[in-house]
């Protein structure tokens, strides 16, 4: 037999950069990418049975973990009290209290590190699948349409992500930046 | 005029487009709606150049945590290697 069969003694030397650097681009947090690629090798020591050796094994592991991702997005919803998409609303539309001007138009808003900090802070307040439509839209330069499709939602649900994340990064701009 | 009035009333509608304005053109019909609203609106005046910059922002963030840490730690590698070598010792 050609040295085929799957060793996971060796799997972390092999295949964990690489699956870190994968869920990282899709969920943006350090520990949460972490954690993802912890789950998907406990998930594939006891899945290793059905494994098939014609396909190669960091297919397969990136498989497991892109199931994981796809759990994450489904499930994770962090503090979704302050996620409220008509907090900012009353029933006519209107604003319910004035955007206030944050000091980000002052200056060159890139060259300033600090304020770089303070929104990374506001942005880990998103849930992952909010930040990963963001993340695909910079990282990879996706189209609307084809971050739906890689992330499995809706046109009408794309839009409203976009439109309540940025109204909550503002938001939290406001509050911490201010 | 009374289709003028809601415009004008309606900023969730109206950031709403700001914001999709940022990942695809405007139908004309919705660009038409959006210059009516900013017309007589100052408070999403405002959010809409606060949006870009945030939008602006956002995109040097993510291509900063990109470019960084693109590797495990040793630390965790090592923690994970033991977490399997248990598991498959207790099979």
């Amino acid at each position: 037999m050609e040295k085929t069969m799957s060793d996971p003694a060796l799997w972390v030397e092999r295949y964990a950069d690489r699956l870190y650097a994968f869920a990282l681009k899709k969920v943006f947090e350090d520990e949460l990418a972490k954690d993802l690629v912890q789950e998907t090798f406990l998930a594939a020591l006891q899945a290793r049975n059905a494994f098939r050796e014609e396909s190669a094994e960091l297919t397969w592991l990136t498989g497991i973990l892109k199931h994981k991702i796809a759990d994450t997005f489904r499930k994770k919803k962090r503090r979704p009290e302050e996620l409220g998409g008509d907090d900012f609303f009353d029933e006519s539309g209107h604003w319910k209290t004035k955007p206030l001007e944050i000091g980000i138009d002052d200056g060159n808003p890139l060259e300033n590190k600090e304020l770089d900090k303070v929104l990374k802070k506001c942005m880990e307040k998103l849930p992952a699948l909010w930040l990963a439509v963001f993340s695909l839209k910079y990282l990879e330069d996706s189209t609307s349409e084809l971050i739906c499709t890689s992330l499995g939602i809706t046109a009408a649900n794309f839009w409203v992500i976009v439109h309540r994340s940025k109204l909550n990064l503002r938001a939290c701009l406001q509050k911490h930046w201010l | 005029m009374k289709l003028t009035e809601k415009i004008m009333a309606d900023c969730k509608k109206a950031t709403f487009l700001i914001e999709k304005q940022q990942f695809k053109p405007l139908t004309l019909g919705e660009q038409v709606k959006l210059k009516i609203h900013l017309a007589a609106c100052s408070w999403c005046r405002t959010y809409e150049r606060q949006s870009k910059n945030i939008q602006l922002l956002m995109g040097s963030v993510f291509r900063h945590s990109a470019t960084k840490t693109k590797e495990l730690d040793p630390e965790f590698k090592n923690k994970l290697k033991i977490l399997i070598n248990t598991k498959l010792e207790n099979e």
